[in-house]
């Protein structure tokens, strides 16, 4: 089979839209968690949010086209260009034809959906505008629209396994190219921050009213985001062929659902044990080799225990000797591109040997006992690295990766 | 990864007919009827009552209790500790009539008043995972929302995943049900289509888990090959250009199948089903 390693990665977020910025404000332990601008957050259990604020869609394109859209095509752009497989402005290069996009998101285009809701049922409103409504809001839009505009002519596909998404996305891509099916494919999540979303988040108390404080004594909740995250996938004969640097190699990814409940999480962990021991056998290592784990790390009360047990559970005495960051209250929990983000922060880690903080860290808990990196980055030697998502529904994701010699 | 992929179970529910019998009686009968579902009711293939299902969620469901039924599958194999069993599903359009419903509450009544249980059953996922929770299915999971594409994907998602020995069996199929929204903007969005709702689940199991539960494999069909492509057609293209990328990734499947040795001969096999429904993706299906 085929391996497969990362080439290049493009990212939006709160905490930045261009990687290198994103990754020094990480390591520096700020956050981007700010008010909520976009609509009135009157009536949310927070009136914070991880809000993108410096993104400009114009270096891009100019097509009126949605939010959550404009993310997923920045990053994918921004990803390809770190990939050396274009240049700005210009139209990808004719000698990579096939290049495939597996996307992934929870909610599709929010702003779209909200405004065709409102807009539909009133008899003013014309039948053209809101059908482009819809079309901007359906899950495929954005892989239609960048497979369009970048002239891509490989498989397009969108999932949608809530906030695993990412990790399911990269996931799919993977196996694509381990089966000699696609040599290059660009694969992540995206969504955007809506009042119908956050509401209903807000409604279920995952998001709290004060900090996100994950694996913290008094944590009481997440907070929310929005952005995308992108990596471009290789096969890796083809990325040495033509000269690609690359950042790391994919070992292996597993998803799974703890089939429990579908809000509720397993407090036992044993979605997330099978998921981490599936991930691990399929990357072929052992678990002692994992020398960092990005966590899922909401922040809230029952996820994050229950995360710090499953680790355990596989990891063994392993796991005091390593460090177990989340960056979700540096970057917000941003749905559907989270275990994107959070496996670009994983690999730019084993690019540079430190890693992320978990930052608003103040009081420890004896349930998460672990070496979870308070507030300062840590430098560490890391060639093996897991990240971890999980999210509404029972999913589990886990993937690996390991620098290149 | 060359582990032979049949499949063992089927179910569906569809405007012509529920369940596998009664709706391959009603296409050789060549039935037409709405879109829409009658009779349907959820009761009939579920043990116990649930507070609230989206109409998505409800076919997904049937369609998976009748598939698990059609492959005799006893819960000793799904509910297996090793949880090899999965599921993934493709819809285009999710919980779309709840999505609908949860936001209209939000905006009369605000966000403190939004409804919980409309919101956790909104996700697209969500058919997917109540069908992962009420039969066990713990192991290999994902939604695919592709549009069209979409149960094509989750079918190619889970011969992937069977090949590469993440599971040894998975339900996989498609599911998505007519709603108001949809109602809407039908004659805009699909100006040459009828609208339709339903569900179609296959349980696909490899060679290994066949002859495990004491079955030949000779007996289910074989997934032979399978082709994604893609022919460049804008979302609004009009039909005789999607028509043209059908018969171009049918090509594709028919050439790779013979390259890879899998249609040698052919004349020695029927070539059971070759699924078309999208440009972007094409099946086949045999049997020895």
């Amino acid at each position: 089979m085929n391996r497969v390693v990362i080439t290049g990665a493009g990212l939006i977020c709160c905490l930045g839209s261009d990687l290198e910025s994103f990754w020094e404000r990480l390591l520096a332990g700020e956050s981007g968690i700010g008010p909520i601008t976009k609509f009135d957050p009157t009536g949310l259990r927070n009136e914070e949010a991880g809000e993108v604020v410096d993104f400009d869609w114009s270096r891009y394109a100019d097509d009126e086209v949605d939010e959550a859209t404009q993310f997923a095509f920045a990053a994918t752009a921004d990803a390809l260009m770190d990939a050396g497989l274009t240049t700005r402005g210009a139209r990808l290069s004719a000698a990579i034809p096939d290049i495939g996009l597996v996307y992934s998101t929870n909610f599709g285009g929010a702003y779209s959906w909200e405004s065709f809701v409102v807009a539909s049922r009133d008899a003013s409103t014309g039948a053209d505008e809101a059908a482009n409504d819809f079309r901007q809001f359906q899950f495929q839009s954005a892989s239609e629209y960048v497979r369009q505009e970048l002239e891509l002519g490989g498989l397009a596909a969108t999932l949608s396994n809530s906030c695993s998404s990412g990790v399911s996305a990269v996931g799919m891509a993977f196996d694509q190219l381990r089966l000699g099916d696609a040599a290059v494919i660009v694969a992540g999540g995206y969504d955007s921050l809506g009042l119908s979303s956050l509401s209903g988040l807000s409604i279920l108390r995952t998001i709290t009213a004060e900090k996100c404080r994950p694996f913290d004594k008094n944590r009481s909740g997440t907070i929310f985001g929005e952005g995308a995250g992108m990596v471009v996938l290789e096969e890796l004969d083809h990325a040495k062929a033509r000269g690609a640097s690359i950042y790391a190699e994919v070992l292996g990814y597993s998803l799974n659902n703890n089939a429990y409940h579908l809000t509720a999480p397993d407090k036992e962990g044993e979605g997330m044990v099978q998921v981490i021991q599936r991930a691990i056998g399929h990357a072929g290592i052992s678990p002692d080799a994992i020398d960092y784990i990005n966590a899922h790390g909401t922040g809230t009360q029952y996820h994050d225990p229950a995360e710090i047990l499953a680790i355990k559970a596989v990891l063994g005495d392993h796991a005091y000797k390593i460090p177990v960051s989340s960056i979700k209250a540096a970057t917000a929990h941003t749905l559907g591109p989270a275990g994107a983000i959070e496996l670009i922060a994983t690999v730019l880690a084993t690019r540079d040997d430190i890693v992320p903080p978990t930052v608003n860290y103040e009081t420890p808990d004896p349930d998460c006992d672990l070496d979870i990196v308070p507030n300062q980055s840590k430098p560490w030697p890391v060639t093996a690295a897991m990240s971890l998502s999980a999210g509404i529904g029972g999913n589990n994701g886990a993937i690996i990766v390991r620098s290149m010699d | 990864m060359n582990t032979p992929i049949h499949v063992t179970g089927i179910g569906i529910v569809s405007s012509i007919g529920i369940g596998r019998d009664e709706f391959f009686a009603a296409v050789r009968d060549g039935r037409r009827r709405s879109g829409k579902i009658e009779d349907f009711c959820i009761e009939d293939y579920l043990e116990t009552e649930k507070t609230y299902l989206d109409h998505c969620s409800a076919f997904a469901l049937a369609a998976c209790a009748m598939a698990l039924k059609d492959a005799q599958l006893p819960p000793s194999c799904i509910h297996h500790p090793s949880a090899s069993s999965g599921i993934c599903l493709g819809t285009a359009l999710g919980c779309l009539q709840t999505m609908e419903d949860f936001f209209l509450r939000v905006i009369e009544k605000g966000p403190r008043y939004a409804n919980s249980l409309l919101f956790s059953h909104s996700y697209a996922n969500s058919p997917t995972s109540l069908a992962a929770i009420e039969f066990g299915l713990a192991g290999y999971h994902s939604t695919a929302t592709s549009g069209e594409s979409s149960s094509l994907i989750a079918l190619m998602q889970s011969l992937n995943a069977l090949r590469l020995g993440y599971a040894e069996r998975i339900v996989t199929g498609g599911v998505d049900a007519l709603s108001e929204a949809l109602q809407r903007v039908w004659a805009q969005i699909y100006p040459d289509r009828m609208p339709g709702e339903g569900a179609a689940v296959f349980v696909l199991e490899t060679e290994t888990a066949v002859v495990e539960r004491g079955l030949q494999p000779a007996a289910f069909p074989r997934i032979v090959v399978q082709s994604a492509h893609c022919d460049g057609a804008s979302p609004a293209a009009d039909s005789i250009e999607r028509d043209i990328g059908f018969v171009v990734g049918a090509m594709d499947a028919f050439n790779t199948a013979t390259a890879m040795g899998e249609l040698e001969d052919a004349a020695s096999k029927q070539v059971a089903a070759l699924s078309n429904s999208t440009p972007q993706y094409q099946i086949l299906l045999s049997r020895d």
